[in-house]
């Protein structure tokens, strides 16, 4: 029972936590968002749904990877882990809380690029496939949020920011959230297979009627990287009682 | 834990939002795009052993300039699968599935389908059209026997050779008006009482909207039983009731102003005795107002000839049919006499478009000077003439009545819109006589054949084998018997083949203007399919009646009236082709042997029956 | 018999480079202030992470509350803590923070006496990001103390603490252990130390150097410090009695005498003219500070 209230409490709190900083909050949201605006609707039109799904598995990737990876490295200076740690407090519901805050975002992200791509982009699904493509992007954030934790854990507080945005920006790109795999290079289509963000995007492009996909492989490729990472987490997490101080 | 309660409230209405953002509209069953299921077996033809790379209806047009309806994109690709668009947009980033037939499409402009916002639709309207790129049709009268069929074929997205087809069914109109003319019976509303139940009866019958004339026949010079005030307030009212369109028929501003006092949604003509001044047409557009100006038959009767228009486009003359090129040839009684109100009419279109009314291009085929297709692309080319931009003026033809008329993802080149379109050389964008300059056109993701069925009509006599005699009872399948009872009368009929002849028996009723019973034989390998019999001149027939009169109605050219004879039954009938004024041999159709006096029942053999 | 709430046996931890604690053995006894004093580096926050679970123990035992094989969760049920240098998220109320605290613990405390007891009256819905240092560190023992924990682990409670601050938190420690509970004091504050503990654990160098009762700790190390003015010479001051440590100052000698009286009285015999005697008793800091000051090999011999 105390983890489960204990579990509620921690999301409240992150959820207090993200309200009461939107310096951190609204530019997290506001990145993806703007970046589908710009480019998803103004700069190439007639491609909003395509570009819905491939921009916001962009936004709920950057929005698990920032607020798992900057979120716990910083929590790791402050001390703020460290005392959650102390505390009797689950470390599944730790995790929980923040993991909360990514979904909670993700879904903001899916719900405003949804209502912009029927707005403005005359994008038009039945109801059902509105709310399978919000499902998909958010349970699909869950292996960003392992991403980000785990790298959370094992980069320097202060490298942390910097060091997600190499992987992530590239990893956006190559993956073809920003333009379509098809008209990379030959060889550059085969990496894409390659990235997580491919195969959550394939799967909301799919959803969606944009481009039918095959589930199968999708599903395996991103249950082994969550695997990956998981275990970095673990393996993170247990460094942490290693360290001095 | 009150921000808890604040955070579910969050995630509700997050997921409300996800719930009203907007679906995509149609009157029918239809899937906006391919459910996944069907998709990924459809997709997924290159990834599996399967050995189908190019699944078929699975194409793209690259490096094209694609008008989606709205506006233009340059170098852009459309992909089609399965009847629908999958992608449209920037060649950069438009994704081309692996074993995707690509059709390069440099120098081109592809567009939705047309849509003709004021047809008429029976024979070959629907194939017509759609050899012009005119992939929609909206009827403003017919008989509505086909609906069903119709309807089953508009919701399809199997290839398919005729335009859609909507339709407002049987016009409301006072008895003896505008639209009883033409030998259907027009079943009518008869005063504001009967309003519901007749708007009801129409949507029984799977009317899509309500069509009502106002027409007192003074804009040409007649008088002509016209509804009154009341009954037409009570038709749009009965409409709406049902959520469905009114619009209305008219030909004089007095008349305009009765049909929008009344309420309806749009005028399906522009009237011609006066330019429409700016604070009537702010007014209207205040309204919300649309108008389907009908520009081709509105310059037909006011003395422009239609054929004219096609002068230098050798191609476009080339695809129209023998109806096409009857209807377009054609012309109205004393048209020329009018030819000065034209100005007028010209000059009430920028007036419109100034005050933001909707504008619908639409033809009014096919009556004398107009064809299906060729004379909705005329509309468009019209509309420009008259002062709207080439833009608007596609829009008038695409997106403008889809956002008018419930048909569905129709006129639009986007994901999950119908896999209608059409390729052009040049850019219509810019002067839409490049309309008349087309290179395709795929209906449901199939290509249109562009030729007509029959030989390349020409002036020119034919050169191919002259046809041989044909024995018409040796093939008993092409015979099919047909009573009035199609056209909403009720009379009867069946036959039955027996060694080398025909049996008809049957019922001729009273209930229809004239009453027929009978059998039909199709020349073609389908029911009423035009082919050229141009080496036929006499009909020889063998038949015993117990009735007293027998009729002959020759179909051809895709007239809707036939050509008739009436006979007595006799062993030696011989009934000289050349002599039949109006028969088109070069597009025969049909041929019918029916009783046609007395009524009661009747039996008939037709024991010869044979072509020379 | 109340077990110890922690008995380790023979515990080494080594960092890369570090021996941070090497062969331990400690019995922290229920129901008392423990004190652990100890200069940086003695491994004393090492020991205090050890005993939480945030660092895997190397070799050795710890037992917690007498158990075998101590569940960290379910201890640190019992347990409540105020770690050095542990951050809060600054966006959290005060209230917000005991209640999200309180919900880690079976039987949290009633908030509102808490409040009071910590001096936070007032401050309830601040953010902990606007309160000051000593406020911070009120609302730290605050969310120590919300699980009513059987045992609580205060690592420098008063570092930053007014006066008054800091003998309102010294009530509430004895509050808490007159009630039951056991506390675990790291402080740099002797006279913290003297006041509270009813046993004192000196560390250096990753070992238990003393430990007894703060009376025990005093009379271990020299305790008098003697302060003349003489013209001695420094053999002469060296060989009398006592004397352990000798050091000149202006005019005379500093001296660290284990028995100030003979060393005195020898002084006064050598050099009647000696003046402006100071005799002075070493209190605890002395005595951890001479303790702690030698070589560990040397006290291994005197312990």
């Amino acid at each position: 029972m105390t983890a489960v209230n204990a579990s509620l409490h921690l999301i409240q709190a992150q959820w207090l936590n993200l309200a009461r900083t939107p310096s951190y909050t609204l530019p997290t949201l506001l990145f993806p968002i703007m970046f589908y605006g710009f480019f998803g609707l103004l700069m190439i039109p007639g491609q909003a749904l395509w570009l819905l799904c491939t921009f916001a598995t962009f936004g709920v990737m950057g929005a698990a990877l920032f607020s798992f990876g900057v979120g716990i490295a910083t929590e790791r200076a402050q001390g703020w882990l460290m005392l959650l740690r102390a505390s009797p407090a689950p470390v599944g519901a730790v995790i929980a809380g923040k993991a909360f805050g990514a979904l909670l975002f993700a879904l903001i992200i899916a719900v405003v690029m949804s209502t912009m791509a029927a707005v403005f982009g005359g994008v038009r699904l039945a109801t059902g496939q509105w709310l399978a493509l919000a499902a998909v992007l958010v349970l699909g954030s869950l292996p960003f949020c392992l991403m980000g934790l785990a790298l959370g854990l094992w980069l320097k507080p202060n490298a942390a920011p910097a060091v997600l945005n190499l992987i992530y920006l590239p990893l956006g790109f190559l993956s073809g959230l920003w333009i379509p795999t098809m008209q990379f290079p030959k060889f550059l289509q085969g990496i894409a297979e390659w990235l997580p963000p491919y195969h959550l995007a394939a799967l909301a492009l799919d959803v969606t009627g944009a481009k039918p996909a095959d589930w199968a492989p999708s599903l395996i490729h991103l249950a082994v990287f969550t695997f990956a990472f998981a275990i970095l987490t673990a393996l993170g997490w247990k460094r942490l009682d290693g360290t001095r101080g | 834990m009150k921000n808890l309660r604040i955070v579910l409230i969050v995630i509700a209405l997050l997921i409300g939002v996800l719930l009203v953002l907007p679906k995509p509209t149609g009157s029918l069953p239809e899937s906006p795009v391919d459910t996944p299921t069907e998709s990924s077996a459809a997709g997924d033809a290159d990834a599996g052993p399967v050995p189908d790379p190019a699944p078929p209806g699975r194409f793209a047009i690259t490096n094209v300039r694609l008008f989606d309806g709205t506006r233009v994109i340059e170098n852009a690709a459309v992909v089609v699968d399965a009847g629908r668009v999958v992608a449209a947009g920037r060649m950069m980033t438009t994704p081309i599935p692996d074993g995707t037939t690509v059709i390069d499409g440099s120098g081109r402009t592809a567009l939705p389908g047309l849509i003709d916002a004021h047809v008429h639709s029976f024979g070959t309207a629907q194939s017509d059209a759609l050899r012009f790129g005119v992939t929609t049709l909206l009827d403003m009268f017919r008989a509505p026997e086909d609906f069903e069929e119709q309807h089953l074929a508009r919701a399809s997205t199997e290839p398919t050779g005729r335009a859609d087809l909507f339709s407002a069914g049987y016009l409301a109109t006072a008895e003896g008006g505008h639209g009883t003319q033409y030998g259907i019976d027009v079943p009518l509303p008869a005063g504001p009482d009967r309003a519901q139940a007749w708007v009801d009866a129409r949507l029984a019958e799977g009317s899509d909207w309500i069509k009502i004339v106002i027409e007192g026949g003074r804009a040409w010079g007649g008088r002509t039983p016209s509804l009154d005030a009341a009954t037409v307030s009570a038709l749009v009212e009965a409409a709406h009731r049902r959520d469905v369109l009114a619009v209305a028929h008219v030909s004089t501003r007095a008349e305009a102003d009765l049909a929008v006092a009344a309420g309806v949604d749009g005028l399906v003509h522009l009237f011609i005795d006066e330019a429409v001044d700016p604070a009537t047409a702010e007014d209207w557009a205040e309204r919300g107002l649309f108008i389907v100006p009908t520009l081709p038959v509105l310059a037909s009767a006011l003395g422009q000839a239609g054929m004219e228009r096609l002068a230098g486009f050798d191609d476009a003359r080339a695809r129209l049919s023998s109806e096409q090129r009857r209807s377009l040839g054609a012309v109205f009684p004393n048209a020329a006499q009018r030819s000065a109100q034209w100005s007028g009419v010209a000059a009430s279109i920028p007036t419109l478009q100034a005050a933001g009314v909707r504008l619908l291009a639409g033809s009014d085929a096919p009556n004398p000077g107009t064809a299906h297709g060729l004379s909705l692309i005329d509309a468009v080319i019209r509309l420009h003439e008259a002062g709207l931009s080439p833009l608007e003026a596609l829009r008038a033809a695409t997106s403008a009545p889809a956002a008018v008329f419930p048909i569905g993802p129709r006129g639009c080149l986007r994901p999950g819109c119908r896999a209608d379109l059409v390729l052009v050389a040049g850019d219509p964008s810019s002067d839409p006589t490049a309309l008349l300059d087309i290179v395709g056109v795929w209906k449901n993701g199939a290509e249109v054949a562009l030729g007509i069925d029959a030989a390349p009509p020409s002036d020119t006599p034919p050169a191919d084998e002259p046809a041989a005699a044909v024995d018409l009872l040796a093939d008993p399948s092409s015979w099919m018997a047909s009573a009035d009872d199609f056209m909403g009368g009720a009379s009867e009929a069946a036959i039955e083949p027996m060694d080398g002849a025909l049996r008809v028996t049957g019922t001729l009723r009273e209930g229809f203007a004239f009453p027929y019973a009978g059998a039909m034989w199709s020349a073609g390998a389908s029911i009423m399919q035009p082919v050229d019999r141009r080496g036929w001149s006499t009909l020889t027939l063998d038949v015993e009646s117990d009735a007293e009169l027998l009729r002959v109605m020759f179909f051809s050219g895709g007239n809707p009236q036939p050509i008739w004879l009436d006979v007595e039954p006799a062993a030696a009938i011989e009934i000289d082709l050349a002599g039949l004024t109006g028969l088109d041999l070069a597009a025969f159709q049909a041929v019918g042997v029916f009783v046609a006096e007395p009524t009661g029942a009747f039996e008939s053999t037709i024991i010869e029956a044979r072509f020379e | 018999m109340i077990p110890p709430v922690a008995e380790l046996t023979g515990v080494s931890h080594r960092y890369a480079d570090v021996q941070a604690l090497d062969e331990v053995d400690l019995r922290l006894e229920a129901g008392q202030v423990t004190a652990l004093l100890g200069p940086n580096g003695a491994g004393k926050s090492t020991l205090i992470h050890l005993l939480l679970g945030l660092k895997p123990v190397q070799s050795g035992t710890i037992r917690l509350f007498g158990e075998q094989a101590p569940n960290a969760r379910t201890c640190r049920s019992r347990i409540g803590t105020m770690l050095q240098a542990s951050g809060v998220q600054d966006n959290l109320t005060v209230a917000e923070l005991l209640a999200l605290f309180g919900s880690f613990y079976p039987n949290p405390v009633d908030r509102d006496d808490l409040i009071e007891e910590a001096g936070l009256v007032g401050l309830e819905n601040r953010r902990f990001g606007h309160l000051s240092g000593g406020q911070q560190q009120r609302a730290l023992f605050a969310l120590a103390a919300v699980g009513q924990p059987d045992w609580l682990i205060l690592d420098e409670p008063t570092t930053g603490l007014d006066p008054a601050a800091r003998r309102r938190l010294w009530q509430a420690v004895q509050v808490r252990r007159d009630a039951g509970a056991s506390i675990l004091l790291c402080t740099h504050y002797m006279d913290e130390a003297q006041r509270l503990a009813d046993h004192v654990v000196v560390m250096n160098h990753g070992q238990v150097m003393h430990q007894g009762t703060p009376d025990e700790i005093r009379r271990r190390v020299p305790q008098d410090r003697i302060r003349v003015r003489s013209s001695l010479d420094e053999a002469a001051v060296r060989a009398l009695p006592a004397v352990q440590h000798a050091e000149r100052i202006e005019g005379g000698w500093a001296l660290l005498s284990s028995n100030g009286a003979d060393s005195v009285r020898a002084l006064l015999v050598a050099d009647p003219d000696a003046s402006r005697l100071e005799v002075i008793g070493a209190d605890l800091e002395t005595a951890f500070l001479s303790l702690t000051e030698t070589e560990p090999t040397s006290i291994k011999d005197a312990a």
